[in-house]
């Protein structure tokens, strides 16, 4: 049987930049793909050159790029729109700039019906209730009528999804289908493309989220640097990964690990590959002459392109390992986590939440609680994480512990004294003690500023006198997050997304600050960055001793940071306690339904394994 | 191998410019450098016309009355035998002084009061605003004429006219911008710091506030010029003899049947001088915007 999807040797090229290089792989009717990589691996760009929207001034090239029998590399532009809607379908990640905000729902799922002359007229808005209802959208006579606006995410995205497969497509491409969801709601996508797949629809699912790519695929294509580094079997790949970069990414994943273990190797920079070279020769540890040079043959459809191939034990990442050293990790910790739980008077409580509410007035007038009698202590030292979705009230709650937000009820103390309900003033002289980093630092930092500036300006709240001794502290910052002194005359706007957040903690280290509080600091970073920002955190924890309110929604993230933690759900934190006893043996039902949705690295692992629970 | 036809047009697309902002910018940063050649003979024409001409701006030589353009009188003479390209030349001065000193007072008093909308209390913020939204509720030039009308004519008083005309649609954007600068990140992350009140906005808040505005005030300047000189064709700005180009342009009115060059210079002296100063202006707000991010 020839496969659906036969591509050879694809190169995608922007002017001189080489977005994908020599990428090869086949796609049969019912099976799923999984192309990973992080941002700039080419990863979309391969997905967008298959449905001939590479884009603006871009050049595709390619062996072989053949469809079901249909030879791609000749189309022209009315071929490939007689293609695309019709026999392969395109879901991208962001479905509400891809919904159109002027046309229904309703309208969006029969364009292709009608464009493709599918389904004629009277029978399309019973075809488009059935979509709706195929994809799991309750109330679909409704929905269809509505705009895009009115709405949630997870039902948008199934739009889309019904809008993609409208027309029965033999080929679905889904670049990031679940990045902007919550865990629950991502969950039920990828149930959704599950089933898609097993009813035959042949899946090429683009996500840098390995989570996803465990539940889904049946093989992974790594890339990186415009190429494809390795590819095999989804288990095979996932748990013993034979290219060194397949690995590090893996390795970068929180869930997998033992807690308080590094996520990211240690980089050493090393010389950049020539032309032909391996992509990643100057991040490999094993790199050598032969990688910077050559690249060696691709062999078969389960390889890694890779002079040296990891093997057997040391590229061995079943589960039990990582789990018999968490323990371990766990342990050592236990006493310090007993101090922040306590509340003995060895340690008092830096930071009290108590009972805090808060409300906005929507624009209907009417209250939306945003926040209801939360709680919550962080003792010096400790790290508390705050897990829930978006909407949950995390955010208020750390701005309300900030003291930029007065709450309507309740009340915050911070190193023993009011901290809500007192002028600014009186707060003013405290703040250098609790700073933040935020999820976003870009916007976090005056546009016009320089690096050193930014990080100047706190160093000086600091009391730092005379502009020479500002800049050696700020420079001594810098090497602190591992940044080089020469990104002090850089503007922020110029650097990448670790390097901001990096100058983002700086900052907020500037003042030897006794807690900061990190709303959402590493979700908008890609997985390996991610870890390096999360290590950082660890270590600068470890060595100033500093306590750090973490929120985020990613549960894995916050299990990794935190000592304890407190889960949000409509404002309330309905279960808080030890991380541990917390994840092993959670009481609370919507705890629970959290857990089993972020699926662990790889394959959810059997039930026991969360039910041995503490000794 | 074959190759797959490109679909889009622009196969040497540079890698680092988006493709989008190919040739617009291009076509910009061309008339830019005649825009700042033109500006910068007409600064020097400001400060020292004596540089572009021999003869005197008032002098008149009743004998050679309404000559059309030639050799020895390039834009013609007038009705009183007056050189039109000295008048046109000494003109410069005060017609740009006019344009540039009531722009910086529409801008300052619109700055002034946009701040004070923004960071006052809810109170300051609905009085000047409301009372901004009747302002703009009138044409600028009305505005300026009611303005004259309370003041009197004369020179400093058309410029004080023209800032209090345009002065609330410069508070109305500082208000906005004030507003969004008050909620970012940055000046959060500077209370955060413990900063007092004062430093914030004296830091972050003004400057980022301020910033579009000074790009939006050159843009302004040909708005400004232009009102100037119709208040002065009007015969309410400076008196005749004194050479202005709105003034000239009065003065050429009667005899534009029998001698069109009484209009069309000072005309394409106040055109030209607009356009070139929206040229520079739009180039520096395109650069403003890529440099911010906004």
């Amino acid at each position: 049987m020839t496969p659906l999807l036969t591509v050879d040797g694809l190169d995608v090229s922007f002017g001189a930049l080489r977005a994908v290089r020599d990428v090869s792989f086949t796609l049969d009717a019912g099976e799923c793909l999984a192309v990973v990589g992080e941002s700039g691996s080419g990863k979309s760009v391969t997905a967008r050159a298959l449905v001939g929207l590479a884009g603006d001034g871009s050049r595709v090239r390619a062996g072989t790029l053949e469809f079901d029998g249909h030879d791609l590399t000749r189309l022209r532009e009315p071929q490939w729109r007689g293609l695309r809607g019709r026999r392969v379908g395109l879901v991208l990640q962001d479905a509400l700039s891809s919904l159109d905000p002027l046309r229904t729902v309703g309208a969006e799922i029969a364009e292709p019906l009608r464009v493709h002359g599918v389904e004629p007229r009277s029978r399309r808005a019973d075809r488009v209730r059935d979509l709706l209802a195929d994809v799991g959208v309750p109330q679909p006579q409704l929905r269809a009528a509505q705009y895009p606006h009115q709405l949630s995410g997870g039902l948008r995205q199934r739009a889309l999804i019904a809008s993609a497969i409208a027309a029965g497509p033999d080929l679905l491409i889904a670049d990031e289908p679940t990045t902007a969801l919550d865990v629950s709601v991502q969950a039920q996508i990828l149930d959704l493309l599950d089933r898609l797949r097993r009813e035959g629809t042949a899946l090429l699912l683009i996500s840098h989220d390995l989570s996803v790519v465990a539940r889904l695929a049946d093989r992974v294509a790594v890339m990186y640097g415009g190429r494809i580094v390795e590819t095999g079997p989804g288990r095979r790949v996932l748990e013993r990964p034979r290219h060194p970069y397949t690995r590090a990414l893996l390795d970068a994943v929180p869930a997998l690990h033992a807690k308080g273990a590094r996520l990211s190797a240690p980089t050493v920079p090393r010389p950049h590959a020539g032309r032909d070279g391996c992509p990643y020769a100057h991040r490999c540890a094993a790199a050598d002459e032969a990688c910077r040079t050559a690249l060696p043959a691709v062999t078969g459809p389960d390889a890694a392109v890779c002079h040296h191939p990891l093997d057997g034990e040391e590229s061995d990442r079943t589960p039990q390992k990582p789990h018999a050293t968490a323990r371990v990790a766990v342990r050592d910790r236990e006493p310090h986590v007993e101090a922040g739980t306590g509340g003995s008077p060895a340690a008092p409580p830096l930071l009290e939440v108590d009972a805090v509410s808060k409300g906005f007035r929507g624009p209907d007038g009417a209250v939306h609680h945003a926040v209801r009698e939360v709680s919550l202590r962080l003792a010096a030292g400790e790290a508390v994480g705050v897990v829930g979705e978006s909407g949950s009230g995390k955010t208020t709650v750390a701005r309300i512990a900030l003291g930029l937000v007065p709450p309507d009820a309740g009340q915050v103390r911070f190193e023993g004294r009011p901290w809500s309900g007192v002028p600014e003033r009186q707060r003013r002289t405290a703040r250098p003690r609790i700073q933040a980093v935020q999820q976003d630092p870009l916007g976090s930092f005056d546009p016009r500023y320089s690096v050193e500036r930014v990080v100047g300006e706190a160093v000086a709240r600091a009391g730092v006198r005379g502009r020479a001794e500002r800049l050696a502290r700020a420079a001594e910052l810098l090497d602190r997050v591992g940044l080089p002194a020469a990104v002090l005359g850089r503007r922020p706007g110029e650097l990448s997304g670790g390097q901001r957040q990096r100058v983002a903690l700086a900052r907020a280290l500037a003042t030897s600050p006794g807690v900061v509080v990190c709303d959402e600091p590493v979700s908008a970073l890609d997985v390996s960055v991610q870890a390096q920002i999360l290590d950082l955190l660890a270590d600068i924890r470890r060595d100033t001793g500093v306590a750090l309110l973490f929120i985020s929604h990613d549960l894995a993230v916050v299990r990794h940071v935190s000592d304890r933690i407190a889960v949000m759900k409509d404002g309330r934190v309905v279960e808080s306690g030890p991380v541990r006893e917390v994840f092993d043996a959670p009481s609370h039902a919507y705890t629970r339904a959290l857990l089993s949705a972020a699926s662990p690295l790889p394959a959810p692992p059997p039930a026991p394994l969360h039910r041995t629970g503490p000794a | 191998m074959t190759a797959l036809p490109t679909l889009e047009t622009a196969p040497q697309a540079p890698a680092d410019t988006a493709p989008r902002a190919g040739r617009r910018p291009r076509a910009r940063t061309l008339l830019l450098v005649p825009a700042l050649l033109f500006l910068a003979l007409l600064v020097v024409a400001a400060a020292a016309p004596g540089l572009f001409t021999g003869a005197a701006p008032n002098a008149t030589h009743p004998l050679q009355a309404l000559r059309p353009p030639g050799a020895g009188h390039w834009f013609g003479t007038d009705q009183l035998g007056r050189d039109l390209y000295t008048r046109v030349v000494y003109g410069t001065r005060l017609s740009l002084l006019l344009g540039a000193g009531s722009t910086a007072l529409s801008v300052l008093a619109g700055a002034a009061l946009g701040l004070t909308a923004g960071l006052g209390g809810r109170v300051a913020d609905q009085v000047l605003m409301r009372l901004a939204d009747v302002l703009l509720a009138l044409p600028p030039i009305l505005l300026a004429l009611l303005a004259v009308a309370v003041l009197g004519s004369g020179t400093v008083n058309v410029a004080l006219a023209i800032a209090a005309a345009f002065a609330p649609g410069y508070a109305r954007i500082v208000r906005a911008e004030t507003l969004v600068v008050r909620r970012s990140g940055y000046v959060e992350a500077a209370t955060t710091l413990g900063l007092s009140r004062a430093a914030l906005i004296r830091r972050h808040v003004v400057p980022n506030a301020l910033g579009p505005l000074l790009v939006l005030a050159t843009v302004g300047f040909g708005s400004s010029l232009i009102a100037a000189s119709g208040l002065s064709f009007l015969g309410l700005g400076p008196q005749p003899p004194t050479a202005e180009w709105g003034a000239m342009l009065d003065q050429g009115r009667d005899f534009l049947q029998t001698a069109w060059w009484l209009g069309i210079f000072p005309g394409a002296a106040i055109t030209l001088t607009a356009l070139v100063v929206n040229i520079v202006g739009r180039q520096a707000q395109a650069r403003f915007t890529r440099r911010t991010g906004r």
